[in-house]
């Protein structure tokens, strides 16, 4: 699975994957994000960038849930942009939209992290 | 079939053969062939004392000559050209000199007289001057030495002038005949026999009267012999000398050495057939206990271990087959262990199914049909009808544990046992799923999963419907008068993610030709080949245009449309629905 790190001048760490999160990569991504969580030098704002992603899954959902757990509990912020009608969606049919910081607009969910 | 222990034996000995032969018959040769060659040296060294003797005969008859010329007797039998005087002179000379030919000519050239083997004769007027040698010796007064041939008899001459007070008055001519008899002498001398030949005629042979022509080899007397012709020149003739060797016994060496040579090819033949059987078992010794070792291994032992101690390809292919060997005994292992995962996780699945309701609510009127499929042996779905005390009621709930398989089903089985325990105390569908997720949380937060799961409970007699929803997918409920789909929705967060979550209680009526179906995104999720979603949309479609179908053959159809689109694809996630028909 093809993700992308970027660490934008906001100190934030912008998490892209390039494909859809599933079961077949949920792990991968989860894993990722997960080591560099651990990591003594890791930002405080993460950004989850699903602008290439068309849907969720079960998984992919479980994935962000337990990160979203972690970074809340390491005291760090975490946002997720995206534009799939689809996702937004699952989003809301899982109710997770109360519970995470969505965007739709890439320099909102910038903005909202670097306050 | 050979064993490669006696391919082995068999390919160095054809080898070794092959090596030896050539070899063998490279020395054979060589050493034959440098006795040959002793040979013609031997021959030239002979020819050449042979010339020593002819020019010793040489030296001999000029001085004889010398001594003739200056007899007075014959000078003045010559001064006075009595032929009777000179015959009577050369008759005395030749007793005493037992020279085999005397010529006196006089100053002419004209042979005057002439002793020839033992008998004389005058020759009057004849031209002795044909000699170049007579000439010559009148001419310029020299002592000349030559070869001349008379009768058939080729003679070694010497030849001098006679002079009378300081002018040349004739010559005197003395010769050596070469025959048989002389070849024999120098036979004797050299220890081989000779031939000489002039003009390319044999004159003389020490094999007297028999036939002898020149060649390198040829057969006499039952022996091979090797022959070499040699110059012996004089100033207008020369004499080939032809000698020759018997090769009996060199012939006898040849044989004594290839003898010899056979008996140390067969001592290394054997030498390197002991050193191929020690190399091929050497070699073999190693392959053999890998063809034993995997008979073994194909015959199902794997504990016959393979020790080969050396550091070359062999030792290294030994150890490969024993660290193989090794594996495939963890392998074994491993596939005993997956065997009685495999098992457990079969039974698990049992009794997971045993978990499903066994049968349906018997509600009048009401067409009820249900189907989960987990995509392994074990699932994260559930669907279960919560227990009423009305004959006219009943409950239900489904619900989708994150993920699939073991993990979710056993928190599939926790979730269950907590509904069907609270549920008969709590009937209110709201506080049902809050009861649920204040007791699951714990264990979902600590397994990192969750759950969504929707509920409701059926009031036949007020044809109502009363829900609430944990972030499950929407039910569908088909409203025959409008001949639309409604989703039920209620505000709820999935089960496992905040500990104090509250769900909202919604109700809805039904009534007769309305069909609610409850499913989990295994029906809508899959994809097909080209990654489209089954999607809700289509979903809908199978359903709205199957109405006339029963609650069963509409799940069943759903199924079978969810398969024919995403294939395999359509067993990568639970699949599960209820379908309840007013």
């Amino acid at each position: 699975m093809e993700i992308e790190l970027l660490e934008l001048e906001e100190g934030i760490l912008e998490v892209r994957p390039r494909e859809n999160l599933t079961a077949a990569n949920a792990a991968e991504f989860k894993l990722m994000v997960q080591e560099n969580l651990q990591d003594t030098n890791s930002l405080d704002c993460y950004l989850f960038n699903f602008i290439d992603l068309d849907f969720l899954d079960s998984s992919g959902i479980s994935a962000i849930v337990y990160l979203n757990r972690q970074i809340n509990k390491l005291n760090k912020k975490l946002a997720i942009v995206y534009e799939s009608e689809q996702i937004e969606e699952v989003f809301v049919l899982t109710k997770l939209n109360k519970l995470l910081n969505l965007f739709r607009d890439y320099d909102e969910a910038i903005e909202e992290l670097a306050e | 079939m050979k064993s490669i222990k006696t391919k082995l034996f068999i390919l160095f000995l054809i080898v070794t053969m092959a090596a030896l032969i050539p070899t063998l018959l490279t020395i054979r040769n060589s050493i034959s062939s440098a006795w040959q060659q002793n040979v013609s040296i031997e021959l030239e060294q002979k020819s050449n004392l042979i010339k020593t003797l002819l020019q010793v005969e040489r030296l001999s008859l000029q001085k004889l000559v010398l001594l003739i010329a200056e007899e007075p007797t014959l000078k003045m039998s010559i001064q006075l050209a009595d032929p009777i005087t000179i015959q009577d002179t050369l008759s005395q000379l030749q007793s005493m000199l037992q020279a085999d030919l005397i010529m006196i000519t006089d100053a002419d050239g004209n042979t005057t007289a002439e002793i020839l083997e033992s008998s004389y004769k005058t020759k009057q007027n004849s031209q002795a001057s044909i000699y170049p040698i007579i000439k010559n010796s009148i001419e310029k007064g020299e002592l000349g030495a030559d070869l001349i041939l008379s009768n058939n008899t080729l003679y070694l001459v010497a030849c001098h002038s006679i002079s009378f007070d300081g002018n040349i008055g004739g010559s005197v001519l003395v010769g050596k005949a070469l025959e048989n008899r002389f070849a024999a002498f120098l036979a004797k001398q050299s220890g081989s026999p000779v031939s000489l030949l002039a003009n390319n005629s044999v004159l003389a042979s020490s094999w007297e009267n028999r036939r002898i022509e020149p060649a390198k080899l040829m057969y006499l007397s039952n022996e091979k012999w090797q022959g070499s012709s040699f110059d012996f020149k004089m100033p207008t003739m020369n004499m080939k000398l032809f000698l020759q060797s018997s090769l009996t016994g060199l012939e006898k060496r040849i044989v004594r050495l290839e003898q010899q040579l056979i008996f140390l090819g067969i001592v290394v033949l054997l030498l390197a057939g002991f050193l191929s059987y020690l190399f091929s078992t050497q070699l073999s010794g190693p392959i053999a206990k890998l063809k034993v070792a995997a008979g073994e291994v194909a015959s199902g032992n794997f504990n016959t271990e393979v020790t080969i101690r050396s550091e070359d390809e062999l030792g290294e292919l030994g150890r490969s087959f024993d660290s193989m060997r090794r594996s495939l005994i963890q392998q074994r292992k491993e596939l005993i262990r997956t065997e009685s995962l495999k098992k457990d996780l079969e039974l698990a699945g049992k009794i997971q199914a045993s978990l499903l309701p066994r049968k349906l609510p018997k509600i009048n009127n009401l067409d009820i049909a249900c189907k989960l499929v987990p995509s392994n042996m074990v699932g994260g779905d559930y669907y279960g009808f919560l227990e009423e005390n009305h004959s006219n009621k009943f409950g239900c709930v489904i619900a989708d544990v994150a993920g699939h398989g073991t993990a979710s089903a056993i928190l599939m089985a926790m979730a269950r046992s907590v509904i069907q325990a609270e549920s008969k105390r709590i009937k209110d569908a709201a506080q049902l799923l809050q009861k649920v997720n204040e007791i699951l949380f714990p264990d979902l937060e600590e397994a990192e999963s969750f759950i969504s799961m929707f509920c409701f409970h059926y009031d036949e007699s007020k044809e109502l419907l009363k829900f609430a929803n944990a972030g499950h997918n929407l039910p569908l409920l088909y409203r025959s008068k409008n001949n639309a789909f409604d989703a039920l929705d209620a505000d709820g967060m999935l089960i496992g993610i905040l500990e104090d979550s509250e769900y909202e209680l919604r109700e809805v009526s039904v009534q007769k030709g309305d069909f609610l179906v409850l499913y989990t995104d295994g029906l809508v999720e899959p994809q097909n080949i080209d990654k489209q979603q089954f999607s809700l949309e289509r979903f809908k479609s199978v359903l709205g245009s199957n109405l006339s179908l029963s609650a069963h053959d509409l799940v069943a159809n759903l199924y079978d449309e969810v398969e024919n689109f995403a294939g395999n694809e359509a067993y990568s996630d639970d699949r599960t629905c209820v379908l309840i028909r007013w």
